[in-house]
């Protein structure tokens, strides 16, 4: 077993390693299940750092190992370019969200458990981006929705975490059947499950594509929380606990995204996929628009920046759908900056609430001077997601856009662009109403926030601004990767 | 020495921009004043400085300074030395210089100055990037800066600024997605964001390919010289300390406007039947300014705005019959204008106010009232409703579509499935033998074993 082999085990070894230590000694832990979650979460993150030399020396770590021979099923991990960004942006957001749930998470004899459904969570996400096979990406693709399903049931806030729970379970295992059935129908049509052999071409029945593509793009979307089927994301994301709606909305929407990369965009033809042009770019603004003006209506801060997920997804599948370089790599640019930013605001937000126990925008204000630090973030932050330059958003959207002009659609790729005008309405309102403004009577008397907390917060913020000034080697790895999509031919 | 120069342009307002945010507050008022003025002063050193090397051998074997690949396909982007754009600089900053003057004794009062300087100077910085920026990717980031220096100013002077902060940020973004659109639909057909080389290309391209890009221009254009009804946020600096109302809201963006106008007249002399278009906006700005400037006259705070954008509404008509030279001089005068207005206006003080509100200047005295009622229908009756009214509109369409779309439509379709479901649920019940908890003990069994077999199996 060489060195590269060690690390893709690594991966996912890692963290299911220190989950089971979390429960097994779970009585004996005491302070110490932070640091095991953390260094489970860390190791990971470094791994696929470690594989980053082996892909720009033009080899792909692989791992097959024979798990039901009966049926042919093995467990296959591969890491390509396509792999990469995906894997490393869920390892770096599940990394951050530990450290920050040491200073959110009230400590508790549950709290092994917590930790250990956390970094299952993450295995799930590692694993679906390693996967290979179809199997094997299925089972990951689930365990990511069990992981945190249980999650939001036992750790969310209120009584209500319980239909919450549940109503994001049926919404998103609904798309996971439908991305299943096509599963199961390219299995059939392909005679075989395994990426690699599917992306060296398979001929499949020409009636049948267009179904496939479409029960690929529907299922994935629901995922991503593209209108109408992000029923799921607000609800989910209020009711769960901070470091779980963390990686939820900056890593685990990702998912979706990947899906659509890794299955219709890989291994079909721009021939193929032509139809299915103005249908995503359509779906895109509206989701766009739809997600933003829902952000506008909001009075919680949760579900503001919430529905500031459904709207930031809708760029995505904007670009996705364009079918040119440019709005695929802005897609997938888009993928892993929306994540730094997305995770910034809610950080703010935890530390916020955290601080003044409040949630409701009335009852916010005014907080700059009593929180200078976090205030300097969240302005940032806003500046972020409204695509101000030098952020990292604005590269992205930059791309996005090129994309969209590329096509012949230049009326939706304006409403793109005129949409985002609704993403600096609300960041910009939302970050106002919270920290400028009148205090309340007698000032804000405000607890101390964390360095755990407050620690990935400015990190994060300073990041965004960095991947903004210096995007050249993200825009490399995205490259690469484009070379794996609609046969590599631009 | 070229490279020195041009550095210094850009790179001594933003130190001393940082010098003034990390130690002002140990300096006094007068202190900061000076530092400005002193910023200011070998500002217009540098740019008076560059212009012996205009034209010469050594700015021609210097090309592009600075120059960098910032987003790769987007290529390099630096500042280069041109007649205009060094022009358009030395003049902006002159302008400045010379507001600091007229109301030296209102800035170095005031402690709030402290605040503002820094951020006046960042927008000199940013606004010299601009008019020497070489590729317009460059120019746009420029250009940002610059709008979020204008923004952010009355939330440093005004107690309650967060508002007005808001609604100028959220105007010159509309300037500025405009401002995206043109460059990317002019990079797409023309492939290239160097600003000399796509303007060259661009003038081979035919009406129809222009159309958009020309139309993101105007749009820029108009809201950074306050054309109405995108005035608003010019109206707004009229709240603030006089320098930052008289020069970075009044003379700064809209000289930027007035220098991409000049720029981009080469397109515009090509764009075909659109030409006619833009000159009927011309035309309409024209009006409506001049209207605006007598209505509102005895308000120096709108009065100055009025006149930015009547000659923003003349720029275009020239710009519109491709005449570059107008433009030009035009974008030159129109700061000094606005100094000495400005100059006039404090000096004169309550005889201007009474000089320029006087019946007896007038051709006829009938002209006041009919103004004073389109004023008041228009600009207060429909500008306020439409216009202004348009965030309340956006809000208001956000609450119904959660109300009907989000909360009525989905979710209550949502909701109605699930009782469906649940009532089939109950309806099967009726039709199996045993509690339903055992039955569901039997699956998860069964379940377990199959899964067995299949792995023992394996």
């Amino acid at each position: 077993m060489d060195l590269k082999t060690l690390w893709l085990i690594l991966i996912l070894g890692a963290p299911l390693l220190a989950a089971a230590v979390l429960v097994l000694f779970r009585r004996h832990l005491g302070a110490a299940a932070g640091w095991i979650a953390g260094l489970g979460a860390a190791l990971p993150l470094l791994a696929a750092f470690a594989l980053l030399p082996v892909l720009q020396h033009g080899g792909e770590p692989a791992l097959a190992v024979v798990w039901i021979p009966a049926l042919g099923i093995e467990l296959d991990l591969h890491v390509d370019w396509l792999t990469l960004p995906f894997l490393m942006t869920e390892a770096g957001v599940s990394l951050l969200a530990i450290i920050y749930a040491w200073g959110y998470h009230h400590r508790d004899e549950r709290t092994p458990y917590f930790y250990a459904l956390l970094l299952l969570f993450a295995v799930g996400m590692a694993g679906t981006t390693l996967a290979d096979d179809m199997f094997l990406f299925y089972v990951f693709w689930e365990l990511m929705l069990v992981a945190s399903c249980v999650l939001i049931l036992v750790w969310g806030d209120g009584e209500q975490r319980g239909p919450v729970a549940l109503k994001y379970f049926i919404f998103t295992h609904l798309g996971s059947l439908l991305v299943l059935a096509a599963l199961v129908m390219l299995y059939n049509a392909a005679g075989t499950d395994r990426f690699s052999e599917l992306r060296a071409g398979v001929t499949l029945p020409a009636e049948q594509v267009p179904w496939l593509i479409a029960l690929f793009v529907v299922g994935f979307c629901v995922k991503m929380a593209i209108f109408p089927l992000h029923l799921w994301l607000p609800d989910a994301h209020t009711v769960a606990p901070m470091p779980v709606t963390i990686m939820l909305a900056a890593a685990m929407l990702s998912m979706g995204t990947y899906g659509i990369l890794r299955f219709p965009l890989s291994l079909f033809t721009r021939a193929q996929l032509q139809p299915f042009v103005v249908p995503l770019m359509v779906a895109g603004v509206i989701s766009e628009v739809y997600g933003a003006l829902m952000a506008l209506a909001e009075q919680d801060v949760k579900r503001v920046v919430a529905y500031s997920s459904v709207s930031q997804m809708g760029y995505i599948l904007f670009g996705l759908g364009t079918l040119t370089y440019n709005g695929i790599a802005g897609a997938t640019l888009h993928v892993i900056f929306h994540a730094i930013v997305k995770a910034l605001l809610f950080m703010v937000l935890g530390l916020v609430v955290h601080a003044t126990g409040k949630r409701k925008l009335s009852e916010l204000g005014g907080l700059g001077r009593a929180m200078p630090l976090t205030a300097v973030c969240a302005g940032m932050g806003a500046l972020a997601i409204s695509a101000t330059p030098p952020f990292c958003i604005f590269d992205s959207e930059w791309l996005l856009f090129s994309g969209g002009f590329e096509t012949p659609y230049t009326l939706l790729t304006v409403a793109a662009l005129l949409g985002s005008l609704l993403t600096v309405a609300y960041a910009l309102w939302l970050v106002g109403r919270i920290f400028l403004g009148a205090e309340p009577e007698g000032g804000w008397h405000v607890t101390k926030p964390p360095l755990a907390m407050l620690a990935p917060t400015v990190f994060l913020a300073a990041l965004a601004l960095l991947e903004g000034l210096f995007p050249a080697p993200l825009f490399d790895w995205v490259a690469h990767e484009l070379a794996l999509l609609l046969g590599g031919v631009w | 020495m070229i490279h020195t120069l041009v550095l210094g342009l850009v790179a001594l307002p933003l130190l001393s921009a940082l010098l003034l945010s990390a130690f002002g507050r140990r300096f006094s008022a007068e202190v900061v004043q000076r530092l400005l003025l002193l910023t200011v002063a070998l500002v217009m050193l540098c740019a008076l400085a560059l212009f012996p090397f205009l034209d010469s051998q050594a700015a021609h074997d210097a090309g592009d300074l600075f120059a960098i690949v910032w987003l790769p396909g987007s290529g390099r982007m630096g500042l280069h030395l041109g007649s205009s754009g060094l022009t358009m600089a030395l003049v902006t900053a002159a302008s400045l210089f010379l507001m600091q003057l007229i109301f030296d004794e209102e800035q170095a009062a005031s402690r709030g100055a402290l605040f503002s300087a820094p951020l006046m100077l960042v927008a000199l910085a940013a606004a010299n990037a601009a008019f020497l920026s070489s590729n317009f990717l460059g120019r746009y980031v420029a250009l940002e800066v610059v709008g979020l220096c204008i923004a952010l100013a009355p939330l440093l002077e005004l107690p309650q600024g967060m508002r007005v902060t808001r609604s100028v940020y959220m105007a010159l973004r509309v300037g500025d997605a405009g401002f995206l659109a043109a460059i990317l639909l002019l990079m797409q057909a023309t492939g290239t964001l160097d600003i000399a080389a796509a303007l060259a290309a661009g003038e081979a391209l035919s009406a129809a390919q222009l159309a958009w890009p020309v139309g993101g221009f105007l749009l820029a254009v108009w809201v950074k010289v306050g054309a109405w009804p995108l005035h608003g946020w010019i109206y707004a600096g009229r709240l603030l300390r006089p320098t930052t109302r008289g020069w970075l809201y009044g003379i700064l963006m809209p000289n930027l406007g007035l220098y991409l106008l000049y720029r981009v007249t080469p397109l515009l002399r090509v764009a075909g039947p659109l030409r006619d278009v833009l000159f009927g906006v011309g035309v309409l700005a024209v009006l409506v300014a001049l209207w605006l400037a007598f209505s509102q006259r005895r308000d120096a705070g709108r009065l100055f705005p009025a006149l930015g954008a009547l000659g923003g509404g003349l720029a275009l008509c020239f710009a519109a019959r491709g005449a570059a030279a107008p433009v030009w001089w035009l974008a030159v005068a129109f700061a000094p204008l606005q100094v000495v207005g400005n100059f006039v206006a404090k000096k004169l003080a309550a005889k201007f106010s009474r000089f320029l509100a006087a019946d007896s200047i007038l051709p006829s005295a009938q002209l006041l009232p009919i103004a004073r009622q389109l004023q008041h229908r228009v600009e207060v009756g429909m500008l306020g409703r439409l216009v202004l009214g348009v965030p309340q509109a956006v809000l208001a369409a956000s609450r119904w579509l959660y109300r009907v779309v989000e909360h009525g439509t989905l979710e209550g379709g949502l909701r109605a499935s699930s009782r469906a479901v649940l009532g089939m649920g109950r309806w099967l019940q009726r039709w199996h033998t045993g509690s339903l908890r055992d039955n569901l003990a039997w699956v998860v069994v069964m379940l377990l074993v199959v899964m067995l077999i299949i792995v023992g199996g394996g």
